[in-house]
């Protein structure tokens, strides 16, 4: 079996795994960091909250974090600072993001370790890919949920007149696509471990 | 499994081991080893073929159906 590419994509996991561990010590310092100073840093914390305006014109100010008023023609929306309990729950769910990255990398190493030593069709591959799948629509699915949760958290710092906020809802369609074609091949690869197996045992 | 192997009883006639007959027959002894404690889904009939040419038997021989 031709092992170039297999050991290719097993190093890329391996610096993959790396920069993610370096990323999540990075965020965990940070973050103690931003507490330890008071919360007189810096930061950007992206709303995952829609808004609707039916005018051209329109002017955003802000004079501190997490504070800030939008104005149109239509009307005009308060921001108040949403509270450490917004940077907890956003904090909380990077570093959940980060732990399903790093062991969907990590199962994606073991396959390619398989690969390389030329026994790819194994029961446990077949289990790996489907978790992969899992992974995929899982996510997609909690990244919403998440995101309506953390829109109900900053809606409720909000007071508006005039403007239309809501949450914003955008299901990633493409992860579950590609979550689907992963299940799909999970399920081939499970009937080829099926057909390694009786090949083996074949004298 | 309702289908058995005699290849125990076939060597000790033969008084031949089961390194031996896995040379002669150009199969690996860990295969053949997988014939023999009834561990194989499928058997080659060029397996079974040789198997009977170097142990002077039949196919009935090596594999025997018991009703369960």
């Amino acid at each position: 079996m031709q092992t170039r590419l297999p050991r290719l994509l097993r190093g890329f996991t391996t610096f993959a795994i790396a920069l993610l561990t370096v990323v999540a010590v990075a965020i965990v310092v940070f973050a103690a960091f931003l507490i330890g100073t008071d919360g007189s840093g810096s930061a950007e914390l992206r709303v995952p909250i829609q808004f609707t305006i039916d005018s051209d014109s329109y002017s955003l100010t802000s004079d501190s974090w997490g504070e800030g008023t939008l104005s149109s023609a239509s009307g005009e929306a308060n921001f108040e600072d949403p509270g450490v309990g917004l940077a907890v729950a956003a904090g909380a769910t990077i570093i959940a993001g980060l732990a399903v990255a790093f062991v969907a990398l990590i199962l994606l190493r073991r396959i390619f370790s398989t690969m390389i030593v030329g026994t790819p069709f194994l029961p446990e591959n077949a289990r790996r890919i489907r978790w992969l799948g899992y992974m995929a629509i899982g996510g997609a699915l909690a990244e919403q949920i998440i995101e309506i949760g953390l829109g109900m958290l900053v809606l409720n710092s909000v007071s508006s007149t005039g403007l239309e906020i809501d949450y914003h809802f955008n299901l990633n369609l493409a992860a579950v696509f590609v979550g689907l074609i992963i299940l799909a091949l999970a399920e081939v690869f499970r009937h080829g471990t099926s057909l390694q197996t009786d090949a083996d045992l074949t004298v | 499994m309702t289908i058995s192997v005699h290849l125990d009883q076939l060597l000790l006639d033969h008084k031949m081991t089961l390194t031996e007959l896995a040379d002669r027959v150009g199969i690996t002894v860990a295969n053949l080893s997988i014939l023999k404690t009834g561990k194989a889904r499928a058997v080659r009939f060029s397996t079974l073929e040789a198997i009977c040419r170097e142990l002077n038997c039949q196919p009935g021989d090596v594999l025997r159906f018991s009703p369960e």
